[in-house]
């Protein structure tokens, strides 16, 4: 805004237009008394003028209706900037799969590419990735020596023609290579979505084989993406429902071992298994940590009643929390640990109810129609994953902690089982097909309900628990 | 019962009577079948033959052609379609219609354009006068009032005459002052077209104006000088007193003639102080009644033009939401609302520099950055459309008015949890 200057000052003498003195005692005539006053009316109205002006030239518009699409990207193959020979274009690939398997973004074909990319500090030629409408690019660089490779990357904004943040690199050994790929991808995926990151985890899951009648079952660990499959257990008992602890050093897990369901902990850094407290007579099993990994909840099934109990996993101290006839099953802690998100037909029918840590009074959360099973408290702790069977179908939805805005993501023969991924954003879960043939396999979709998606396993999976992101 | 509702009902009882029996008992009779009357066609060919036929037959008598009207027949079928023999040959047939050229007929030579004939007045060697209409179309006056025979009596009262003798008006000065008529205060013709010093000085285009001008200001009040002390009357002018008398006038002339002069300077520099003034306040009205950009002080280079229409707005708005593409967002950036400042440049592109985050909602500062990218990717992309649809049509006449713009980004309408 700009003031004019304007002959409004007062004159310390009076004076007349020819610049005389005026005596002081000379009466004013009414012009003169009123020019002072007019000119600082012109002042204000040039000043109001201005400022009129001023907000006439921004015009304001209102943007409220966007659009939900995959962002295109491109990765081109990463540097080899000495020894990594294969590794630099294997590594770009799952960073590439990662992002695409998201459903939020979608790769650039390489066929489309105008320019490449052949030094990682070569400056990007931003209008020939605009050209074929790519928006974020990420290039990269791997060096190997001995067994330690080092992976670096850039992430660049091609629309805005900058940078995304500072380059990042990761070190580690050449057979950690898809995990320095998922630590690239995942680095990428936050700084772009503002979300937490998944890729680096884990999932464990229960890995069957054989028919249907018989089924054999043993413990599964893989990548997120269904990647580096290794057996923790064998086939010689029947496995159910493992469970990651909050920092990923230890399964829980239901066994038939001994004839009768029991939980078993694991310690999966060297794999030695341990009974959690077998109580003669009773059967335990859906089991689950607490946030804090010293407290595990789980089921007791003694004279045919069930209700839930807690258990410290250093002392075994085992302490009730529910205390009705009905079935009390599946409880969730929340992630401050103040709360318990369980199943129970004390209604009549499977409902989702809510109750103190310690123990009380549960509410129910759920309302609406069919039943509702296997609560999972989103690590996020604003949504509570479930399980619906209604109307002969199943469904696994998600609703807000107070049962408010359930929205059913999946619908099928048979969906059971939710898991959160680490972000909060991807659940994962079985779903199997109808009849004898029907097998059992994990799926993942997003909590908006897009992108369902099969998680490629060797055989028929079920049970999956994912792992909070790897250290 | 009152007469007028008994002839109401009556009339009633007629209408009622007319719509329910109207159809049947004036119904119209149905109308006979039109008549067919069956017509043949006669081709070019025949009708151009049976013309030469005639014409050999009958020569054509220039001075008196006998034309014998055919006989209409009597009956309205024609039989059939006997060649009709034209018992009167024309003799200036009419021209026929040239017709589309047959293949099994040869084709004519090109008809030749008939004789103009003959002017109705033989052609005058001398220059005819112009007829003039005989008819004065002058108006005439109008018959004015008659004027009375008899002559008006003549007021009887005579004007007084007064006792003493007025005054003659003498081309000397006085020294009685001069009461001027009150005139309006003007400001000098030079005044308006002047510059004056401190006044606002623009280099923008001229452009219509678009308001109408302010009221004139009052007109300041005559200023009625307190008269000074009653000089001596010169009509006393005696005769030894005529040179000093002349002298004291000559003096006080040239004292009131330098008076006047100081006077009008006086006016003259109020004047145009006063016009200053005003043309600041004109100015500044001007400026604040159009929705013009601000003219800087006359050092602005944005080209001003009218204001955007509320199409280019939503063209705009259309272009940008179909740009913002919030799918990579997480839940948390969704919900963020934000207002974007962005500078344009000239070419209708935005400066990727100049596109900043003035407010954000909803979230923490992490959070709306992440939003803050996607809307800015939005505004960029948005240059060229997305999705199929054009990009920004800004008119670059109206760049002042889209050189800046405010985008508040708000998805609640559409958000995901």
């Amino acid at each position: 805004m700009i003031f004019l200057t304007f002959p409004c000052k007062l004159r310390d003498k009076p004076t007349d237009l020819q610049g005389q003195s005026r005596p002081h005692n000379s009466p004013l005539k009414n012009e003169d008394k009123m020019r002072p006053f007019k000119s600082l009316t012109a002042a204000l109205l040039i000043g109001l003028s201005s400022l009129t002006t001023a907000a006439q030239a921004e015009i304001t518009i209102d943007i409220n209706s966007p659009v939900i699409e995959p962002m295109p990207f491109a990765v081109p193959d990463f540097i080899d900037e000495g020894g990594a020979g294969e590794l630099a274009a294997n590594i770009s690939r799952v960073v590439a799969a990662d992002l695409a398997g998201t459903g939020l973004f979608i790769e650039t074909p390489k066929d489309a590419y105008i320019s490449r990319v052949t030094s990682f500090d070569a400056p990007i030629s931003y209008p020939d990735w605009q050209a074929i409408n790519t928006q974020a690019l990420i290039t990269g660089a791997v060096q190997a020596g001995g067994d330690r490779i080092v992976v670096k990357f850039r992430l660049f904004d091609v629309a805005s023609g900058q940078p995304l943040g500072e380059g990042l690199q990761f070190a580690g050994t050449p057979a950690s290579w898809r995990r320095m790929a998922h630590k690239v991808a995942d680095a990428v995926y936050s700084r772009i979505t503002g979300e937490g990151p998944y890729f680096d985890s884990r999932v464990v899951y229960v890995a069957e084989s054989g028919p249907k009648n018989q089924r054999q079952k043993r413990l599964g660990v893989m990548d997120y993406d269904g990647a580096n499959v290794k057996y923790l257990t064998d086939s010689s008992s029947i496995v159910l429902a493992p469970r990651f602890s909050p920092n990923g050093d230890r399964i829980l897990f239901t066994s038939y071992a001994s004839g009768f369901p029991a939980i078993y902990v694991m310690n999966v850094g060297n794999l030695k298994t341990r009974n959690l407290g077998e109580v003669p007579g009773t059967m335990t099993f859906a089991p689950r940590f607490s946030p804090d990994g010293n407290t595990v909840v789980f089921s007791l099934e003694k004279g045919g009643n069930t209700d839930i109990y807690s258990m410290d996993i250093n002392s075994g101290a085992m302490s009730q929390l529910t205390n009705a006839p009905s079935i009390e099953t599946s409880p969730s802690f929340s992630p401050d640990g103040s709360q318990i998100v369980f199943e129970s037909d004390r209604s009549g029918s499977q409902q989702i109810y809510m109750m103190p840590a310690g123990g009380g009074e549960g509410v129910r959360i759920s309302g609406g129609k069919g039943r509702y099973s296997t609560p999972v408290w989103s690590p996020r702790g604003d949504m509570i994953a479930f399980t619906k069977q209604n109307e002969g179908r199943f469904h696994i939805g998600a609703m807000l902690t107070d049962g408010t805005e359930e929205r059913l993501l999946t619908a099928s023969f048979l969906d059971e089982g939710p898991t959160w991924a680490p972000n909060g954003r991807v659940i994962m879960f079985t779903r199997e097909g109808a009849g004898a043939g029907g097998q059992a396999g994990l799926m993942s979709v997003d909590v908006s309900g897009r992108n369902l998606k099969a998680i490629p396993t060797e055989g028929p999976a079920s049970d999956p628990s994912w792992s909070p992101m790897l250290p | 019962m009152d007469k007028s509702q008994i002839l109401s009902g009556i009339g009633h009882a007629v209408v009622i009577t007319w719509v329910v029996l109207g159809d049947w008992l004036f119904a119209p009779r149905e109308l006979p079948p039109p008549d067919s009357v069956q017509v043949s066609m006669v081709s070019e060919s025949d009708l151009k033959a049976m013309q030469d036929a005639a014409a050999k037959s009958v020569k054509p008598k220039a001075d008196k052609p006998e034309v014998k009207p055919a006989k209409p027949p009597s009956k309205p079928q024609v039989e059939a379609p006997a060649p009709v023999e034209p018992e009167v040959a024309v003799a200036e047939p009419a021209p026929v219609k040239p017709a589309q050229p047959s293949p099994d007929i040869p084709v004519a030579a090109d008809p030749q354009p008939n004789e103009a004939p003959p002017p109705v007045a033989p052609i005058a060697e001398a220059e005819q006068p112009i007829p003039v209409p005989t008819v004065n179309e002058k108006p005439k006056p109008r018959p004015a009032t008659r004027i009375t025979d008899t002559p008006m009596v003549s007021p009887e009262k005579t004007p007084e005459m007064a006792d003493t003798a007025t005054p003659e008006v003498t081309d000397q000065p006085t020294d009685q002052p001069v009461v001027e008529e009150p005139k309006p205060a003007a400001a000098p013709e030079e005044a308006a077209a002047q510059t004056a010093p401190d006044a606002v000085v623009t280099d923008a285009p001229e452009l219509a104006p678009t308001s109408s001008r302010r009221p004139q200001t009052r007109p300041d009040k005559p200023v009625v000088e307190t008269p000074v002390e009653d000089p001596q009357v010169a009509l006393d002018a005696q005769a030894e007193k005529d040179a000093k008398a002349k002298a004291d006038a000559q003096a006080k002339a040239d004292e009131k003639a330098a008076k006047k002069a100081k006077e009008k300077a006086d006016a003259q520099a109020k004047a145009d102080a006063e016009a200053a003034d005003q043309a600041a306040i004109d100015a500044a009205l001007a400026d604040a009644a159009s929705d013009a950009p601000a003219t800087d002080g006359g050092q602005t280079d944005i080209p001003e033009g009218p204001p955007m229409t509320a199409g280019e707005k939503e063209g705009l708005r259309v272009s940008i939401n179909q740009c913002w593409n919030i799918g990579t967002l997480s839940t948390a950036a969704q919900r963020i609302k934000l207002t974007l400042r962005v500078e344009m440049k000239e070419d209708g592109t935005p400066d990727s520099n100049g596109i900043t985050m003035t407010t954000f909602s909803g979230g923490d500062e992490a959070t709306a950055s992440q939003a803050f990218e996607a809307a800015r990717r939005a505004v960029i992309r948005g240059v060229k459309g997305c999705g199929g649809k054009a990009g920004y049509d800004l008119d670059p006449a109206k760049y002042a008015e889209w050189n800046v713009m405010n985008l508040n980004f708000d998805a609640s309408g559409m958000r995901l949890r």
